[in-house]
């Protein structure tokens, strides 16, 4: 709660944090509940109802490269990525699920991924601000 | 004559007896060779016995190992479609609150929206770009700010739960499954996990 009152208070949408968290209570306060359920839900599965647990919830840090091995396009980015330059990550708007496998001898453990992330592209974002 | 005729009958009686103290020793040899070919026989046959038992319970042990490898197989299979929808739902939630905190603040007056605008890129994992569009008063832009967000704190909660709270879950689970009967079938799995809990348990400032 305190995190999306933070944001609300660094864009400058609100005069005062106080005011930006009464905001996300009075709007978000069940959804954000559920969020953690959620969340607590699928560590359980990770720890618990996978044999053996090597699952773990992927995020692409802003800022990163985008690997089409790893993530998917959010919006906007049907234009080819530009020829020795990887798109630089704005966001992660859905997180992904990887797998560790391998690990016998002789063999490298490596990571699966079982559901790509999702990330929007800064390239996007410029793009629909220049826009508007 | 006569008395080649004595020396003849000595060296026969001779022969005689040397022939007879041979036969016995072959006798005797016959007996030990007998004695050896039954031992071995018997010792032949044991460790057929042997064999069989030890093919015997390789074809168990195979049977079971193959039983184990088809329940994890499946177990994983299964949890991997059950995990997948709650994190698919689990998106799908961020993405509803990302939505109607949007647009509860798209609601609001230009007056009450008048704070001081802080990027600070290192400080947090936001896009700087995404924080100039919530600036500009662009919803798209918060939506996928407040997605982005929520994300990095999911992952960031799910990790820290990984290191304290769920092993008392593991070891209800692991009771149940022993007293089902289950245990012979996932004693593998067991041994996988919990080491695997340690592993990420342990941390050489104790966790703080």
């Amino acid at each position: 709660m305190e995190e999306l009152a933070s944001v609300l208070g660094n864009t400058g949408s609100f005069p005062s944090t106080q005011q930006s968290l009464g905001f996300v209570q009075a709007v978000a306060l069940e959804g954000i509940e559920s969020i953690v359920r959620l969340s607590l839900r699928s560590e359980r599965a990770f720890k618990v109802e996978v044999t053996p647990s090597d699952m773990s919830l992927l995020f692409e840090t802003p800022g990163t490269g985008f690997d089409d091995a790893r993530m998917t396009k959010e919006c906007g980015s049907d234009s080819a990525c530009t020829p020795g330059r990887r798109d630089r990550i704005a966001g992660t708007t859905e997180v992904g699920v990887g797998k560790i496998v391998g690990g016998e001898p002789g063999e490298s453990r490596r990571e699966e991924i079982l559901l790509k992330t999702k990330v929007v592209l800064e390239k996007d974002v410029v793009e629909d601000r220049e826009q508007r | 004559m006569a008395r080649l005729r004595e020396k003849m009958m000595e060296r026969c009686e001779r022969r005689d007896g040397r022939i007879k103290k041979l036969e016995r020793k072959i006798e005797e040899m016959r007996v030990y060779h007998r004695g050896d070919m039954e031992g071995q026989a018997k010792y032949t046959q044991a460790m057929e016995e042997r064999l069989k038992q030890t093919e015997g319970l390789l074809a168990a042990r195979s049977a079971e190992l193959s039983g184990t490898h088809t329940f994890l197989s499946t177990t994983d299979r299964l949890s991997e479609v059950d995990v997948l929808s709650i994190v698919r739902e689990l998106n799908e939630n961020i993405y509803q609150i990302a939505v109607k905190l949007t647009e509860e603040w798209e609601k609001l007056e230009p007056s009450q929206v008048t704070g001081r605008m802080d990027v600070d890129p290192t400080s947090r994992p936001s896009a700087p770009a995404l924080v100039q569009l919530v600036h500009n008063r662009n919803p798209m832009g918060l939506t996928l700010l407040l997605q982005s967000r929520l994300c990095s704190q999911v992952v960031n909660m799910t990790s820290s739960w990984g290191h304290h709270q769920e092993l008392a879950a593991l070891d209800s689970v692991y009771q149940r499954l022993s007293t089902s009967g289950e245990h012979r079938f996932v004693d593998a799995g067991q041994c996988i996990t919990h080491t695997s809990q340690r592993g990420k348990q342990y941390r050489p400032d104790g966790g703080r």
